[in-house]
Parts: structure tokens; sequence; C-alpha cells
């Protein structure tokens, strides 16, 4: 066969070469190209609304820390321990309360190390790691207490809206014993309870968040704060001591 | 003249031309392929050359934004988070002595109250006129709704003939 005659197949055979060891990788590769450089518009576009986001979150932040929202948030749940507020407070309401306050107490209560406080180590791809929650630490106030039933209860109630963020462990109340007279006889019942509060009261110190930016609080220009609005109206908002209906009465120690 | 001669010697020249043109066609045909190929490929190396100047862009961008400012934003809002999380999971102490106080019907007394939310009990120590009364006690406690279990671990005569009883009650979720 000459080479004449060989030629039809070999460039049939050059051409489906090309096409198919060079041709088609070339096409398999823009249409990944194609798709990669939408994906990174679209990112693009996320990152320039996150970096606009960026500012107006950070001018809203400043200017709330001086209105009662961005107040609020601070004194619920502070950066540091404050126990000297918590026993200004606790002080206060006894005295507003008639009650007497005494024994009080402080344990400090390590939190569980979160995700984000452990440094990167490089085993993951960092940059899909999304920044959590972290656990805010606390410390356990005990504080022993002394009244009258009503002024134990006022007070229980005014610890409840504190305005701080707080968890009750523990409390009791307990009638004290019927004092006696010269001859011993008993006496009167005095009405005076003696009691004991366990509540746990949480901070939150700051922190550095990697990939903060990432989070779903970038994709709006504003703070969503309607839940933090509720929850200072419910605890500005303090309810009147309510009188027992149909079977019971005020005061459940004393006949 | 040779006639056979001539015929083959025709034959042969149309033979080439049709080979030539053959050729040509392919040649062109390669040529068509390389040209797709290199324009592909030309354009794969543009969108190449435009994904890397946008990562640059978005690294760029990225870069420049403050991380102080990053931090104070996440650290506000999941402070506000876990504030609106911690609601209603903490129990009023007052409202539970306040549904107490519904409850207790008038021949008792209480002596001790006592709530652990640990064990989500609360303990209550008292003395009542009768045993009638504090069977009724028990019945109305079990009617409540935050009451998922009670039990009497303690109930006896005193020397005043009053029932000296204590309640354990098991507060359900809901509280």
């Amino acid at each position: 066969m000459s080479l004449k005659n060989l030629s039809f197949p070999i460039f049939v055979l050059l051409a489906f070469t090309i096409g198919v060891f060079s041709v088609k990788p070339t096409v398999e590769s823009i249409l990944q190209k194609r798709s990669e450089l939408e994906s990174k518009i679209a990112e693009n576009a996320d990152v320039m609304g996150t970096k606009q986001n960026l500012d107006s979150l950070y001018a809203s932040r400043e200017s709330l820390l001086g209105a009662p929202e961005g107040a609020a948030v601070y004194e619920y749940l502070p950066v540091s321990v404050s126990q000297d507020r918590v026993v200004d407070a606790f002080n206060y309401y006894a005295m507003q309360t008639g009650i007497s306050l005494s024994g009080v107490g402080f344990v400090e209560k390590a939190s569980p190390v979160a995700i984000s406080d452990v440094a990167p180590d490089g085993s993951a791809d960092e940059s899909q790691i999304l920044p959590v929650a972290p656990v805010p630490d606390s410390f356990t106030m005990t504080a022993d207490i002394s009244g009258s039933y009503e002024g134990i209860r006022s007070f229980l109630r005014e610890v409840s809206h504190s305005g701080r963020s707080y968890m009750l462990t523990s409390f009791s109340i307990t009638k004290s014993a019927a004092s006696t007279n010269a001859s011993g006889q008993p006496v009167s019942d005095s009405g005076t309870l003696s009691g004991n509060i366990v509540a746990e009261f949480f901070y939150l110190q700051q922190k550095k968040y990697h990939n903060g930016y990432k989070l779903p609080v970038f994709r709006n220009s504003e703070f969503n704060l309607e839940p933090i609005k509720e929850i200072i109206a419910k605890e500005n908002s303090v309810p009147a001591l309510a009188e027992p209906q149909g079977a019971g009465r005020n005061n459940p120690f004393s006949l | 003249m040779n006639l056979a001669q001539a015929s083959q010697q025709q034959q042969k020249t149309s033979v080439g031309i049709h080979v030539g043109r053959g050729l040509l066609f392919l040649f062109v045909m390669l040529a068509v392929v390389l040209s797709v190929w290199g324009g592909l490929a030309y354009y794969e190396s543009l969108l190449s050359g435009e994904v890397d100047s946008l990562s640059a862009q978005i690294t760029d961008e990225r870069q420049g934004m403050s991380q102080d400012k990053i931090d104070a934003i996440v650290d506000f809002q999941f402070r506000m988070d876990d504030i609106v999380a911690e609601q209603g999971s903490s129990v009023d102490p007052e409202k539970l002595l306040g549904s107490i106080e519904k409850a207790i019907l008038p021949g008792i007394v209480l002596s001790e109250y006592s709530f652990n939310d640990a064990s989500r009990k609360v303990q209550m120590s008292g003395e009542a006129d009768s045993f009638r009364t504090v069977v009724q006690e028990m019945t109305i406690l079990k009617k409540m709704p935050e009451i998922e279990a009670i039990s009497v671990p303690s109930l006896k005569h005193n020397d005043k003939g009053l029932i000296v009883f204590s309640f354990v009650i098991k507060l359900g979720k809901s509280v």
C-alpha cells in the first residue's frame, strides 16, 4: 500500500486524536472554569455585601451601645464577672423587700472549652470552619435570707427580673422555730422565715472569631433587636403579686 | 501514436488530482480542528485569568475587613443569641411559690419548702389538721399541670395531734 493511500486514515486518526485528547479535555476544563467563575462572581458579590454590612453593623452596634437595647445586652450578659453588681443588686432588693441578706458566697465555675477557643491545627480546611457561639462562663452565688413570707417572695420576684442572665440552682424557705417566753411557753408565731438561694450568674468574655464574617449576621445591614426588645419589656414589667384564687392563701407558712 | 499509453497517462493524471484534493481537504480539516483547539485553549486561559483576578480581589477585600469590627459584631450577636436562648430556661421561683400558694388548703401550714433545679424536685414539709386534708392536698397537687409526680416520704402524728407530712414533688418539663 502506498503512502498516498495511507494518508487519509492517518489524517482521520490525527484529527480524532486531537479531538479526543486535546479538545475534549479543554472543553471540560472550560466548563469547570465557567462554573468556578460563576461561583467566584457570587462569592465576590457576597464579600462586597459583607463588607458593606460590616461597616453598617459596626456603626449600628456603636450607636446601640448608647441605647437601652445595646446597654441591656451587656448588662444582661456582661463581659466580666461583675460580682459586685450582683451583690449590690441583691442588697438593694433585700432593702426594698424588707428582708435581711447574710452569708453571701461566690464560687467560680470554669466553662467548657468551645470549638472557637481551640487554635486551628491545620488538619482541616480552616477557611470552611465557622465560629460557634462560646459557652458563657459563670459563678455561683449563695445567699442566706430571712424575713417575712411576703418579703421573701417579693425578693425572689425582684431577682427574677434583675436584668442579668442567671439560672436558679436551688432555693429553700424554712419556718423559724417558735420562740419561747420566760416560762418556756411558745409565744405566737413571729412569721419570720429563713431561706437560702443558690443561683448561677453568667458572663461572656470577648473573644476572637476566625472566619466570623461568614456568619449569617453579616447578611443583613441591621441587627434583629426584636427578641431583645421583648425581653427588656418583660423585665421592665414586673407583675404585681397575684392574690391566690379559690383554694389557697397568701402565706402557706401560717394559718 | 500508442493509444493505449495515452489512455494510461490520462488515468494517472485524474488519480493525482483526486488524491491532491483529498489531501487538501484533510489539511483544511486538520487546520480547523487545530484552530478550534487553539481557540478553546485561549478562551480557557482567559477564564483562568478572570478566576485568578477575582480570587485575588476577594482575598484583598477580605483582608481589608477589620478583624476587630468583625469580632465586635459577632460578640454582640452571640451575646444576644445567648440571652434569647436562656430566656425561660430557668425556673421562676416567685411563680413557683405563687402556684403552690394557690394549691394549699386551709388546714395545712408549711414548715419547709425547697426547690432543686438539678433534680427538678420540690420538697414540702408541714402540718395538717387531718389525714383527710393531706389526701385532699395531694389530690389538688396531682391535678396541677406543672407537677409530674408526687411522693410522700413521711406522714405521722405529732404530739399536738396534727399530721406532720412531707411531700416530694417531681416537676414536669414545662416548668
